[in-house]
């Protein structure tokens, strides 16, 4: 609950949430309308496109990169001041970003279900949900990276890499042992909690950064 | 609470007497007058402050000047109360500060030749002002 | 004179400005204005003041009890309200109002609706409300202040309140600040900074004078006021009168400067006049003052 109200209280737009939420829901219709069709096929990697950038990327944006930009002192457009005079604002700070990667990580999840109606392949719905983690671990190992440019190459990096990981695993038939597919869970949850960790261990040191001079 | 029952002031912004001044000036007519009776609650200082729409400060400088002249005291958790006045006593300080002052003024009137009755003429036109 | 802030060898260094080492208290119950020229310090305090930065050394002590800036209890009482840009440009009234009613156990959303209508912005009922970035400076700092007094606090820090506003609403706001002292019955204080002192002389009481990251002079105003006169005379007799003068400027018709009132009386012996410094005058000769002797 303290979460959730410390989330809250960054007040970011539902509105974009919202809106692609109800995207998603439209193209996950679209899934149920084309299934046993020829197009299936192609609905597919449209959809894992989907799936591996789009949710995980744009959420954790938002409430990652917003509550880094609303504590941020060379940010004056979000209100640092307000947030670093606030009663335990560097708590508020901490829990807007674990609520946000709960969310994420909710929407990651729900994904999941989601996709688990259409591929047919374990492992490669666990392949998509390993993607999703490790981005969202790359946005929380970005989050203090005030510079927007190194921060963009670091996301674009990942994201490329993750199409192309994705692309080689679809394009091949897939026959990797369970034990594969569980290290690979297993890397995937040691790097996000690792990433999940540095994020709340240097909130303190980031809400007392000063503005460059 | 606040029992007062004077006139409301006047305050001039732009005068050369300081605003305290004026206040404790207006509270001391109507204490000698009567207007404002004695063990009577004046206005909290801030309270005076906001209705004057003037500093806290000059309120409480008139306050502290008016309890100096033993107009009024400060009651503890209550505010400021007036006095018993001699009333006697105050005009008789005033009529001789008056003196003083129409002693200073005779003794311009010479300087400038200006005649007994004509100071007399003058004062009279003052006073219809 | 109970203080409701007092610091002690406070000190913050940047590259190129320090600010400190400072040493002041603010009296309880009153209204403190910050007075200095841009850059002397007063916002760099003030977000020391607030938590906002963190100093490098020295000591504050809040209502006599905490020395914490970071303390819960220390920011639940206090009411701050930044210059500029204080809350996220896209943010409306009812984003306002809900992260305040989160963030603070004081906040009471009936007083922000009303306030807001008394400051005339629009508050978090209204239908369509326009996010900060398309109000201009003025409205911004209405709903912020709105937002602010509709906490229930023992001390407002404010920082440049009156500048965005017009002669109208700097007027209002010294009655909200009269209002809110009346209200408080000497237990809430206000402290605001601001260069532009003239409109906002009769909320003052005390006041603090900045320049180049000192303090240069405090006092209550009307203490102030007896302390200094302001000189004119005629500029034959300038240089026998210039010692005396702590600040001045000369022209070909006349000089005029700031002097000990102590001093008045040689002055008018030099054939100059003296008068009583409204705190607009005061302040132009004291920041006069230190900026020549630095």
């Amino acid at each position: 609950m303290k979460i959730l109200r410390s989330y809250k209280l960054y007040s970011f737009g539902h509105r974009r949430i919202i809106i692609l939420a109800a995207w998603f829901a439209v193209v996950a219709a679209c899934g149920f309308t084309l299934k046993n069709t020829a197009a299936f096929e192609d609905f597919l990697s449209g959809f894992v496109g989907v799936q591996h950038m789009v949710i995980p990327c744009v959420l954790s944006i938002i409430a990652l990169n917003g509550t880094l930009l609303a504590n941020s002192p060379n940010q004056s457009n979000f209100g640092y001041k307000f947030f670093r005079s606030l009663p335990n604002a560097e708590k508020h700070f901490r829990r807007a970003v674990l609520g946000g990667n709960i969310i994420s990580l909710l929407e990651t999840a729900f994904v999941a279900v989601v996709g688990s109606f259409y591929l047919e392949s374990t492992l490669m719905l666990m392949f998509s949900v390993v993607v999703s983690v490790v981005f969202l671990s790359i946005m929380n190992f970005v989050t203090y990276v005030e510079n927007y440019f190194v921060k963009l190459v670091l996301l674009m990096v990942t994201i490329g890499f993750a199409g192309g990981i994705v692309g080689f695993f679809g394009e091949q038939e897939v026959t990797a042992s369970d034990d594969v597919v569980l290290y690979a869970l297993i890397a995937c949850a040691a790097v996000y909690a690792g990433s999940l960790l540095y994020v709340l261990l240097n909130s303190k040191k980031f809400t007392r950064k000063e503005r460059k001079k | 609470m606040n029992s007062y029952g004077g006139e409301r002031l006047k305050i001039m912004q732009n005068s050369d007497v300081p605003i305290y001044k004026q206040i404790a000036a207006q509270f001391k007519e109507q204490i000698i007058n009567g207007k404002i009776a004695e063990g009577e609650l004046l206005p909290s200082i801030r309270g005076l402050a906001r209705d004057l729409k003037i500093s806290v400060i000059t309120t409480m400088k008139a306050y502290e000047l008016m309890t100096e002249e033993g107009l009024i005291s400060a009651v503890q958790g209550k505010g400021y109360i007036v006095n018993a006045q001699d009333r006697e006593m105050i005009r008789e300080q005033h009529l001789r500060t008056l003196e003083q002052h129409l002693q200073n003024a005779m003794d311009e009137a010479r300087l400038a030749g200006v005649s007994p009755d004509e100071l007399v003429e003058m004062i009279n036109v003052l006073y219809k002002v | 004179m109970e203080s409701i802030i007092s610091a002690s060898g406070l000190v913050k260094s940047y590259s190129k400005f320090t600010l400190g080492e400072l040493d002041f208290a603010v009296p309880k119950g009153f209204a403190t204005a910050l007075i200095g020229a841009n850059g002397a310090g007063k916002t760099t305090l003030i977000d020391i003041l607030c938590g906002v930065i963190h100093a490098n050394s020295g000591e504050i002590s809040y209502f006599g009890e905490f020395t914490d800036p970071d303390s819960p209890a220390v920011r639940e009482r206090i009411g701050y309200c930044a210059a500029a840009g204080f809350f996220p440009t896209n943010w409306k009234a009812k984003n306002i109002a809900s992260s305040f009613e989160i963030a603070y156990k004081n906040f009471d959303r009936g007083n922000f609706a009303r306030i807001c209508d008394e400051l005339g912005v629009e508050s978090h009922l209204a239908k369509k409300q326009l996010p900060m970035y398309k109000l201009s400076d003025g409205n911004r700092m209405r709903t912020a202040l709105a937002a602010v007094f509709a906490r229930e606090t023992d001390l407002l820090i404010l920082d440049e309140p009156g500048s965005t506003l017009d002669p109208l609403m700097r007027d209002r706001l010294c009655d909200k600040f009269r209002e809110y002292l009346d209200r408080g019955d000497g237990e809430k204080s206000i402290i605001f900074s601001t260069h532009n002192i003239a409109d906002m002389e009769n909320a003052t009481d005390y006041a603090v004078f900045m320049g180049n990251g000192k303090i240069i002079e405090t006092g209550f105003v009307d203490d102030l006021k007896e302390k200094y006169i302001i000189v004119r005379g005629d500029p034959e007799n300038f240089p026998a009168a210039r010692e005396l003068l702590l600040s001045y400027s000369v022209n070909s018709t006349t000089f005029e400067g700031l002097a000990y009132a102590e001093n008045s009386e040689k002055l008018r012996l030099l054939g100059a006049v003296t008068e009583r410094p409204s705190l607009q005058t005061l302040s132009v000769g004291i920041l006069k003052y230190a900026e020549g002797k630095r």
